[in-house]
């Protein structure tokens, strides 16, 4: 075991079939780490022979979360998190494209943007890209158990 | 051996350099300064070649010459020129380069352009560049930021030691294209109500490409910095707001790994507002960190740019029309030992 203890590693694969069809795969994995972050890793791997083009720019912009607890409430956003999430998005972005076989991942923690508390977590994960030039959204689901 | 000790020492006249050879009673002369002295003595002492390279010989003359000149070592290996033909050591931009002079109480001079490192915050909140200041410490590090013959000497007591390197660096060229003010546009296509510059096709708003080769296995990696100005006005109340930022990173360090690389740039459109303006310059630096050990990565070529628009809404900020574009126009990118430092990320930079 690392030093930082994997509480949780839950993870789903999710086929996206939009109205391209199947382009990729999108999984989601989640881990605690020892200054209590709750990381989650989201990799996004072209599987089509179509052309899959996505913006990069700040990843908790990049990548829409939507927490629930047990209960099925959604979770506060801390201070930072309501900078980011509530206030004007605007910045560079990088469009980058990926060939078949290609993937590109993106990290957040969670817990830098959510006031979590203890218990298991269930996250809806989307992300957009683009499929032959249309916008496409890709979705994936996982847990994240905070200690 | 044996023999008598030495009873006394003259220093050379007619130099101002001297040596204070110490005498051990072992038919020992160590020279422990820099310079020259003569030595008289009484039948006593033999062929003298110290650590500190003096050297003398009173075996026959009773007298004797000590001299010791300093020295240069990289890592452990004594590299000191001792005549114009000695070749030079090789050596590639950005790698460390720790050296030891002796004896100490010298003076180091480094050719430029040479830096004492370069240091990225682990949260990416800052990075700055350590300027080189050479002391009278025998050790000296740097590293240096663009190729080329380098000279380096380390001075005691007018008497230097010198070494020569060969910075191998990154060949080639930088090249960096825009898109013109019809990429500046007013849609859905961020997933929300957006003003943004480009893409169209497969290109950003701003192109940028890196034909450089790399001198050795090493890496490169663009990292950018940027400035923004922007004002909103409130659609109920007319207030105006201002929001300034400077010298700040732009996404992340780094910004991209990949070649080419773009940039096209977005703004959120929200609603409640009636004007909105920005004004944002760039520098995109392309930097290179040799394979070598402790390498650092260094500035290799960069270009600035920048873009701007002012947007109008006549509804409270449900529909907007352009007022002015300002497309990023012709980049000029050239070759820079310019390091991007910054002290805060522009993705912070919001109302």
């Amino acid at each position: 075991m690392p030093a930082s203890m994997i509480v949780s590693l839950t993870l789903l694969a999710a086929m996206i079939q939009g109205a391209t069809g199947g382009c990729c795969e999108m999984k989601a994995v989640t881990s605690i780490g020892g200054g209590r972050q709750a990381e989650i890793k989201v990799t996004i791997t072209d599987l089509s022979d179509s052309p899959v083009s996505l913006f990069v720019s700040s990843p908790q912009w990049d990548l829409t979360f939507d927490l629930k607890d047990a209960a099925g409430r959604s979770p506060n956003l801390t201070a930072y998190g309501k900078s980011m999430l509530e206030g004007e998005r605007r910045g560079s972005r990088i469009l980058k494209h990926l060939s078949k076989g290609e993937s590109l991942s993106q990290s957040v923690d969670l817990q830098r943007i959510y006031q979590l508390q203890r218990g298991e977590y269930w996250i809806l994960i989307s992300r957009a890209v683009l499929v032959a030039g249309v916008r496409t959204t890709l979705q994936t689901r996982t847990t994240v158990d905070i200690p | 051996m044996g023999g008598v000790c030495p009873t006394s020492w003259d220093v050379w006249s007619g130099s101002s350099n001297i040596s204070t050879p110490s005498l051990d009673c072992s038919n020992t002369i160590k020279g422990v300064q820099v310079g020259y002295a003569s030595i008289a003595a009484d039948n006593c002492c033999s062929i003298v070649n110290d650590s500190n390279g003096g050297t003398g010989d009173v075996s026959s003359s009773n007298s004797a010459q000590v001299t010791v000149t300093p020295s240069i070592a990289w890592n452990g290996n004594y590299v000191t020129n001792t005549d114009a033909n000695n070749a030079a050591q090789d050596a590639i931009v950005g790698q460390q380069i720790f050296l030891n002079g002796s004896p100490g109480g010298g003076a180091w001079s480094v050719d430029p352009t040479a830096v004492g490192g370069f240091d990225v915050a682990p949260d990416q909140s800052s990075g700055q560049v350590e300027m080189l200041f050479v002391t009278s410490d025998p050790d000296v590090l740097f590293y240096w930021v663009n190729g080329g013959a380098k000279n380096v000497s380390y001075t005691v007591s007018g008497v230097a030691a010198r070494v020569k390197f060969n910075v191998a660096a990154p060949q080639g060229s930088m090249g960096a294209s825009s898109l013109s003010d019809y990429a500046i546009n007013i849609d859905s296509a961020c997933g929300y109500l957006c003003v943004h510059y480009g893409p169209s096709g497969s290109s950003g708003g701003v192109h940028f490409i890196n034909n450089y080769s790399a001198p050795d296995g090493g890496t490169f990696k663009w990292v950018q910095t940027g400035s923004s100005d922007n004002s909103r006005t409130n659609a109920s109340t007319q207030t105006v707001q201002s929001l300034s930022c400077s010298s700040e990173l732009d996404t992340s360090y780094p910004y991209d790994t990949n070649n080419p690389t773009n940039d096209s740039p977005s703004t959120q459109l929200l609603a409640g507002y009636s004007d909105r303006q920005e004004n944002d310059s760039f520098i995109m630096t392309l930097m290179y960190q040799s394979s070598q050990g402790s390498s650092i990565p260094v500035p290799v070529a960069s270009v600035g740019w920048s873009f701007g628009y002012h947007v109008t809404s006549g509804d409270g900020g449900n529909t907007w029309v352009f007022a002015s574009k300002t497309p990023a126009g012709t980049l000029n990118p050239a070759g820079s030992t310019t390091f991007p430092q910054w002290s805060g990320n522009l993705s912070t930079c919001h109302f």
